[in-house]
């Protein structure tokens, strides 16, 4: 599992590579250790077995023993000296002081090197202590043993060379040599201070390991504490725009490392994008809130009308030429109310704000269909349209494209000269397209162009016939599709509003 | 036609519901009512109406699947399908799920009733000339149009055209290379000797050109500008 915090994620790391190192060091170090120890004991007990050859071979009697007046000391203690015949059994216990036996070396030279086995025995040495020596003679057979072999040992070996065994519950080393032909030697010890020694080296290792180990580890969490320190003021800093909803807080500051100031420069990024949509939807909202209101405003006048002339048309008092005319009445304010509520609709997908969804929309099509609609309902209206045989074709949503030129046609026919004449032309271009729409109505002065375009504006002299929408869901669609609605003075006398698409 | 057509009206707000019961009913309409989807369902499984009057934006199920529903359930008697101003897409989906026109709310009785009339002529005169003589399949290059058949397809593959979208690629078929004019059109596959308000038909036309192209073919059905459409031959 990893660990939830950098900074022990860290640690952790820290620790699993620091205690791989000192696994293998302190490994490295115990092996090679005894690896010369053991070859500093062989080297001891080779020349200790070398020292002893002659004398041994003497007591076997293969040559004569170089005594020398030194050896010639007290006899040996009973029991360290056993001699074997050939097939290994050994031969009766000779009595105290042991007879000299007839076979037998001279009594002089088992002391001497019983003598030398017990003073070089005890002394303690790398190879720690001698415990016995065996020797035998390859001609004769015979065997000789020098202290005490414990029971159920192996026996002894003929071949050159050290080896380690495990007997007594004790660990043995035993060398043996060849130094003089006819006569093999072998010396055996007790290893116990070889492998005490690399037990005490492996527990120093390991103590010293678990120390440094403990010792990385606290390093290890203070430096990325520290290193982690900008990290955590930056935290702190955006946790404060919370706190406050102060989105024009930045977080990158001077002095932040490289990793950090990436983080700190991001995060601004999208501070500032949020402070930008959050302004546009409190401009959103804000413009809702007066659509709302002015739809209000203008729903109400024809719900009156409405109300009151069915009250007319209900009263006992009326009769019946004033209740038809109420009734009518009514009825025409309601279609009013349907136009109404109908541009409000429009508008408000198009003030919505939302990006007019992306397809081919041949707009020249578009306009065809426009043409034969508004054709439809204004029969006495001509309509000139110039529209190139196929395309133009933009991006957008092919609803509110007709809703641009329907209106922008509807407009022409209501406000224009009526049973007047309307041009409309479509072109497109590689940046995008254009539609323009011209009539020769009385148009608009130059000073109210930009109020008209306002919803449930309507010109001075407008007719109560209009929602006073047109021109405003022309141009909140036309800006859904990035483009824009300009109002000029056309050359047939009336009104020019041109709509641009930008191509995306 | 039966001197007293049975309409099945399917809307949620009772207040419509009745108002536009008694107006048709002045009209001399067999009126039956439904105001949830799942009732509607039941009533055409009960007893085919001879056109559907159907609300696109009813609370369980979209009037987009009743029509796919119905459809699939083999009715071919004309759906007429009811909306709000903004739910432009659900309209329009709703004709791609093989309803024949649309309308929207609010809107004059007049306007229901004069679309309802030339929808129900129209669906008896077919029904008339079906049983007297089949109408032979049209064939232009790979296009082949198979109105009794219900199915046209290019190059063998199937276009999966609405049973409207089938009626308007009939027509131009079989006046391939002249210029229908939009009148014209609206006549020969609506049964409209007015105007409709809206852009159904154009919208059809948007639809029958994608499934062509979608089935491989060239762009064959033209815009003529001012005046109307037309089918090249391929």
């Amino acid at each position: 599992m990893i660990p939830r915090s950098l900074t022990a994620r860290v640690a952790v790391g820290v620790l699993v590579v620091v205690s791989a190192v000192l696994v293998g060091g302190g490994l490295t170090i115990v092996t090679l250790t005894e690896q010369r120890d053991k070859r500093d004991a062989d080297a001891e007990l080779r020349g200790f077995a070398g020292d002893l050859t002659p004398s041994l071979a003497g007591a076997l009697g293969i040559a004569p023993a170089p005594l020398s007046s030194s050896l010639a000391s007290p006899p040996p203690p009973l029991g360290q000296v056993v001699l074997l015949n050939r097939n290994g059994e050994p031969l009766p216990r000779p009595p105290h002081p042991p007879p000299p036996v007839r076979t037998g070396p001279p009594a002089g030279v088992v002391q001497a090197l019983v003598a030398a086995f017990d003073q070089r025995g005890q002394s303690s040495s790398p190879a720690g202590q001698i415990v016995f020596v065996r020797a035998l003679a390859v001609q004769s057979g015979r065997r000789l043993i020098l202290g005490a072999v414990p029971p159920g040992f192996p026996p002894m070996s003929t071949r050159p060379g050290g080896r380690s065994v495990q007997a007594d519950g004790k660990p043995w080393r035993l060398i043996v040599v060849r130094n003089r032909p006819g006569v093999i030697v072998e010396v055996g010890a007790l290893a116990q201070s070889i492998s005490s020694r690399a037990a005490d080296l492996r527990q120093v290792v390991i103590w010293t390991g678990l120390a440094g180990l403990l010792v990385a580890l606290l390093g290890t969490l203070i430096t990325s504490r520290l290193a982690l320190r900008p990290l955590t003021l930056l935290a702190r800093k955006a946790a404060a725009v919370e706190g406050t909803d102060d989105l024009q807080v930045r977080l990158r500051a001077p002095g932040q490392p490289r990793e950090v100031a990436v983080l700190a420069e991001e995060l601004d990024r999208m501070l500032s994008r949020l402070d930008g949509a959050v302004a546009a939807r409190a401009a959103a909202l804000l413009a809702a809130r007066r659509f709302a209101a002015d739809a209000g405003h203008e729903l109400r006048t024809p719900l009156q009308s409405v109300r009151a002339n069915l009250d007319i048309a209900s009263s006992e008092g009326a009769n019946a030429e004033q209740r038809r005319l109420a009734l009518e009445t009514a009825a025409l304010q309601s279609d009013r109310l349907n136009r109404l509520v109908d541009g409000l609709q429009t508008l408000a997908r198009g003030e919505s704000g939302l990006a007019a969804p992306v397809a081919d929309v041949d707009l020249g099509d578009i306009a065809d269909g426009a043409v034969f609609a508004t054709r439809t309902r204004h029969p006495e209206l001509t309509i000139d349209s110039d529209l190139p045989a196929s395309g133009p074709v933009v991006q957008g949503d092919a609803d509110g494209l007709w809703r641009v030129v329907e209106n922008l046609l509807e407009n022409a026919a209501r406000h224009g000269r009526p049973g007047g004449h309307v041009r409309l032309h479509v072109s497109g271009n590689g940046a995008g397209a254009e539609i323009v729409v011209e009539d020769d109505g009385p148009g608009i002065p130059l000073a109210e162009r930009q109020r008209v375009i306002r919803r449930f504006a309507r010109g001075r002299d407008a007719t109560a016939a209009g929602s006073g929408l047109g021109l405003a869901i022309v141009d909140a669609e036309a800006r859904r599709h990035d483009g824009a609605l300009r109002l000029s003075s056309s050359e047939l006398g009336g009104l020019l509003a041109r709509v641009t698409i930008r191509e995306r | 036609m039966a001197p007293h057509p049975r309409i099945l009206l399917v809307d949620d707000d009772e207040a419509i519901l009745d108002s536009l019961r008694r107006a048709l009913e002045l009209e001399g309409y067999l009126v039956t009512t439904a105001v949830d989807g799942a009732g509607a369902l039941r009533s055409v499984a009960q007893g085919e109406p001879d056109a559907v009057v159907l609300d696109i934006g009813l609370p369980d199920l979209n009037g987009r699947v009743i029509a796919a529903r119905m459809r699939a359930g083999g009715l071919s008697t004309p759906i007429l399908v009811l909306s709000a101003l903004d739910e432009v897409d659900d309209r329009i989906a709703g004709l791609e799920a093989g309803a024949d026109d649309y309308l929207i709310k609010p809107f004059a009785m007049a306007e229901l009733v004069a679309r309802l009339r030339a929808l129900l002529r129209r669906a008896v005169a077919q029904a008339q000339a079906g049983g007297a003589a089949l109408q032979p399949p049209v064939r232009l290059g790979l296009l082949l149009v198979d109105v009794d058949g219900a199915a046209a397809s290019w190059d063998g593959r199937d276009l999966g055209l609405t049973g409207r979208e089938l009626a308007l690629l009939d027509a131009l078929a079989r006046n391939a290379e002249v210029v229908l004019s939009r009148d014209r059109l609206l006549e020969m596959v609506w049964g409209y000797d007015f105007a409709p308000d809206g852009r159904a038909l154009d919208v059809f036309m948007t639809y029958l050109r994608r499934k062509l192209e979608a089935a491989g073919a060239p762009r064959m059905v033209e815009t003529v500008r001012g005046v109307g459409f037309v089918l090249r031959k391929p």
